[in-house]
């Protein structure tokens, strides 16, 4: 947040980027199966 | 959930929950972001200030992704979950209490306490969890788990009213003004935090580690840990998504606690409007926890998880077009089930409820 703060002058922007932040969890989250097994042999 | 009677050794761990919960009130979420802006980095651009404080919280973040691994299988394998406990909440208690000491102006050295008291309070909480299981048995490590999280929701609420009363009244605890008010209030987390830690320390006995093996030994033992855990993370790609996944949402949700304050100062909103938006949020985020509990039962760990992830991105929108103070209090009451009722609640028990091959993985090990 203090970076995209400081390098667009808007803070507002910050609060927006942290949205990447929770899409990639959901992303990679959804991946995980609904009955998870490992994939281990 | 029916209340009944923990036995002391439980209720002596869940107290040290009440005890650190200050720091991430008062201190984390609370008052070293005002003072941080507004008197460690008086007259310097808001971006500019948001910016350290943000790297700070970042570096913080980092390190303890880094030292975690490391720390949760020395704990593990060593039987000194307890002395690393106290030696991680000491550090987190001396950085706080140094805080009081700061001049106005010197942020880098508010920034270096910060960090030291931040990793302290993480790696503690690392080897608290790991606790759990030495003053529980299975069939009762859920209930314990829950009363530490409610001790934590009213410990940490409690000394933040109080803080709050000495910042808007500062004159009738024969204080200057509300800086003086701010820097106090470290010190009581301080204090705070080292008499509640002490039952812990006289009451809580942990499980011996292997016998024979010595200090030493469990080290080398713990950081193979590391090793294998990571050679075996590679095969097991459920395991690799959750924690991966849930890195992402947690270092959001982390960021949103750490900078919130922060963002509100930049958009020009008054500390006291913001203070009391955050006591809002620990109140809401009692009941909060318990809801979010009974989703993670009712339609299992990962429902809870998408539900905070959908809500946090809705904040997120509104937070963009935050105009009014009255709009940041409805902002606090969305956030306190979110942040409060999710973060931890929720994630412990996911982590657990993946299927991973005994013996083959250490998930107390890996803690992000």
């Amino acid at each position: 947040m203090g970076w995209v703060s400081l390098t667009t002058g808007n803070p507002r922007l910050s609060m927006l980027a942290l949205i990447a932040f929770f899409a990639i969890g959901a992303m990679f989250l959804a991946r995980i199966p609904s009955r998870p097994v490992s994939s281990a042999p | 959930m029916r209340f009944r009677a923990v036995d002391r050794p439980a209720f002596a761990w869940a107290l040290y929950d009440w005890a650190n919960s200050a720091f991430s009130t008062t201190v984390m979420a609370g008052f070293f972001p005002v003072m941080f802006k507004q008197y460690w980095s008086a007259g310097v651009d808001a971006s500019a200030s948001s910016f350290r404080l943000g790297a700070t919280s970042s570096i913080a973040s980092l390190a303890i992704a880094v030292a975690a691994p490391v720390l949760g299988a020395l704990a593990d394998a060593g039987g000194s979950r307890k002395r690393f406990l106290l030696a991680s909440a000491w550090m987190g208690v001396t950085g706080t209490a140094a805080l009081f000491f700061v001049p106005a102006g010197h942020w880098q050295a508010a920034a270096g306490l910060f960090l030291l008291a931040t990793l302290g309070f993480s790696a503690s909480m690392i080897f608290y969890d790991a606790l759990l299981m030495d003053v529980s048995t299975p069939a009762t490590a859920d209930y314990v788990s829950a009363f530490g999280f409610a001790l934590g929701y009213l410990g940490g609420g409690l000394l933040f009213l109080v803080n709050i009363i000495m910042y808007k009244s500062p004159g009738t605890f024969g204080l200057a003004d509300p800086d003086a008010a701010a820097r106090w209030s470290f010190l009581t987390v301080a204090v705070w935090w080292t008499v509640f830690s002490i039952p812990l320390a006289r009451r809580v006995r942990e499980r011996a580690g292997p016998a024979g093996r010595g200090r030493a030994g469990s080290a080398r033992r713990g950081l193979r840990d590391v090793v294998d855990t990571f050679h075996h993370l590679r095969r097991h790609r459920v395991a690799l998504l959750f924690l991966v996944g849930y890195w992402f949402y947690i270092d959001g949700v982390s960021t949103i606690v750490r900078m919130g304050m922060d963002y509100g100062l930049a958009l020009g909103f008054s500390a006291g409007d913001l203070i009391l938006a955050l006591l809002l949020i620990q109140f809401v985020g009692f009941p909060a926890s318990i809801a979010f509990g009974r989703i993670g039962e009712r339609f299992g760990p990962r429902a809870g998880i998408y539900v905070a992830i959908v809500v946090y991105a809705g904040i997120c929108v509104w937070g963009y077009r935050l105009t009014r103070p009255g709009e940041f209090y409805a902002l606090a009451v969305a956030i306190g089930p979110s942040t409060r009722g999710s973060s931890r609640r929720s994630g412990r028990p996911s982590s657990s409820a993946i299927t991973i091959p005994s013996g083959a993985f250490r998930p107390s090990s890996v803690r992000w």
